[in-house]
């Protein structure tokens, strides 16, 4: 898996492209279900992409530096 | 109840001792934790021992603070030395913490009695804390992942549990269980020592019967910590010092639309009483809305996952038939996903987070309420919120409206505010600027004195004032 539109797009490849991806990282277990690791990342790569507005908007703020305080008080 | 104020004031006059409130607190768990599960572990000997000391403390004159010999639970993802940190999982064995927690020292520095280990949603990761019972309905969930913390305060058990708040933890079973509990400001309460759920959006911090014992609390808890690089070196205030001071001349936002909506009806109509009674307090409410809060719950989970999965990335792989699915499938997309899903949740958070600031600039507000939750507690085997004209996964409906103030860091009380048609508990919620824990708890100590919630008991509750008779 690279990217949302694989996960999200041809379910049979997204199938075989996350049980690669899963026997890769070690996780190819009996309970690791490939088709259902599939559905979920496909559902979990939507919601990751329904940011995709707020974050232009707000122009691409630097991720690294959250700061909780208000620095200019 | 037995509240941390009435308990110090007892202790410090004479009219009990350490050792009575431990006593009790051990009988009542005893009698009711069949019912409730809120505790996994009881440490007898060693409350009775500490509340020694303490008892010792008081008489030599020595005063450590405001939770000197009192009795405290603490949720079990805390570190305490010589007893094993389980998370609520099987998957965890029962290995020894070889040391405590930085809260754990501080509580145990300002003599309070821990007298065990509560209960946790499995790995911090949930609201339901099965197989843990809400006092107010044992058919029903605590709420959680602190659902243990919650169900023990409420039932009276202890006057105060730790609870742990990473998109609403401790809000939740505080809403949900009747209590009050405040997640501080990012970086306020350390995290040295505790199991993270996910580093950047973890809090720890008190659910109390009352704001003045939570206060209280978290004049003991709150503090720099080389141990947690995220520990704010900020002076901290003497909270219990300003809860008399009222509402008015406050400027005070009520949030309206996303995240809030849909609530249920009982809700509803609790919370626009409850600004109401604000604002003949003498607050100027000003109603708001933020419309970048229709985000929240794609920022929370985009961090929440990758942050769990990294963390538990050896459970993961080495045993993860001993996970819940749920959690499993959270923790593997958190491995198997591409990094910029994670960095891209991190921008939206910063943008929610200066969105909430801007509407505190505009609006020149001091604090913003919502209600804690939109819903009451839901039964122990439903999964879904009934909202009228829509459902929702009582998992999702839980932290919408508490995790915006985990993504922006900002201090956040829950108060008790009512009781729906079934008698079962209505939280309010009170967020502040950073670092300005003081204006909630002052904004919760006037709705707690003016709402007339606070004090009515559980139909499970250990019998009291108790010790203090």
């Amino acid at each position: 898996m690279t990217d949302g539109a694989g996960a999200a797009g041809d379910a049979g490849e997204s199938v075989a492209v996350v049980a690669a991806r899963l026997r890769e990282l070690g996780l190819d277990h009996p309970c690791i279900d490939p088709a259902e690791t599939a559905t979920d990342l496909a559902d979990r790569i939507a919601a990751s992409a329904s940011l995709d507005a707020l974050v232009a908007a707000a122009g691409q703020p630097d991720p690294t530096a959250f700061d909780p305080g208000w620095p200019d008080e | 109840m037995t509240t941390i104020p009435e308990a110090a004031s007892a202790l410090r006059s004479g009219r009990t001792t350490s050792r009575a409130l431990t006593e009790a607190s051990l009988a009542a768990a005893a009698a009711l934790d069949g019912d409730l599960s809120a505790f996994v572990l009881i440490d007898a000997d060693g409350a009775l021992e500490a509340a020694e000391a303490a008892d010792e403390a008081i008489a030599a004159g020595r005063d450590l603070g405001p939770l000197m010999g009192v009795p405290v639970g603490v949720k079990d993802i805390v570190d305490m030395a010589g007893l094993p940190t389980r998370c609520g999982s099987p998957a965890y064995d029962a290995t020894p913490a070889e040391s405590d927690a930085t809260l754990v020292r501080r509580l145990r520095a300002g003599g309070a009695v821990i007298v065990g280990k509560t209960a946790t949603h499995e790995l911090a990761c949930g609201v339901y804390t099965q197989p843990v019972s809400n006092p107010w309905d044992l058919s029903r969930i605590p709420g959680g992942s602190s659902g243990g913390s919650g169900a023990a305060v409420a039932a009276g058990i202890v006057p105060m549990g730790i609870g742990s708040d990473t998109g609403g933890s401790i809000r939740i079973p505080a809403s949900l269980c009747g209590t009050v509990g405040i997640k501080a400001t990012y970086g306020r309460v350390s995290r040295a020592g505790v199991a993270a759920l996910s580093w950047s959006l973890d809090h720890l911090g008190p659910l109390t019967a009352t704001v003045e014992g939570s206060a209280a609390a978290l004049e003991v808890l709150a503090g720099p910590d080389p141990l947690d690089p995220s520990a704010s070196s900020r002076p901290v205030p003497q909270y219990t010092s300003g809860l008399g001071r009222g509402v008015d001349g406050l400027r005070i936002g009520v949030l309206h639309g996303p995240p809030v909506e849909p609530m249920q009806a009982d809700v509803a109509e609790t919370f626009a009483a409850s600004a109401d009674l604000l604002g003949r307090q003498g607050a100027a409410m000003v109603g708001v809305e933020v419309p970048e809060l229709e985000h929240v719950m794609a920022a929370e989970f985009g961090i929440v996952c990758p942050e769990a999965a990294a963390y538990h990335r050896d459970l993961v792989r080495s045993r993860p038939d001993q996970i819940a699915p749920f959690i499993r499938t959270l923790l593997v997309a958190g491995l198997v996903m591409e990094p910029e899903h994670y960095f891209k949740a991190l921008q939206a958070r910063r943008a929610i987070a200066d969105a909430l600031r801007r509407v505190f600039d505009r609006d020149r507000l001091d604090a913003l309420l919502t209600p804690t939750l939109p819903a009451t507690a839901v039964p122990k085997d439903a999964d879904d919120l009934d909202f009228g004209t829509t459902t929702e996964p009582a998992g999702a409906a839980y932290v919408r409206t508490t995790a915006p103030f985990n993504l922006s860091g900002l201090p956040a009380l829950s108060v008790p505010a009512g009781f729906d048609r079934d008698g079962l508990p209505i939280g309010l919620q009170i967020a502040a600027a950073p670092f300005d824990e003081e204006t909630a708890l002052r904004v919760g100590a006037c709705f707690e004195s003016m709402a007339g919630v606070a004090g009515r008991r559980p139909p499970v509750s250990a019998p009291g004032p108790g010790a203090l008779d």
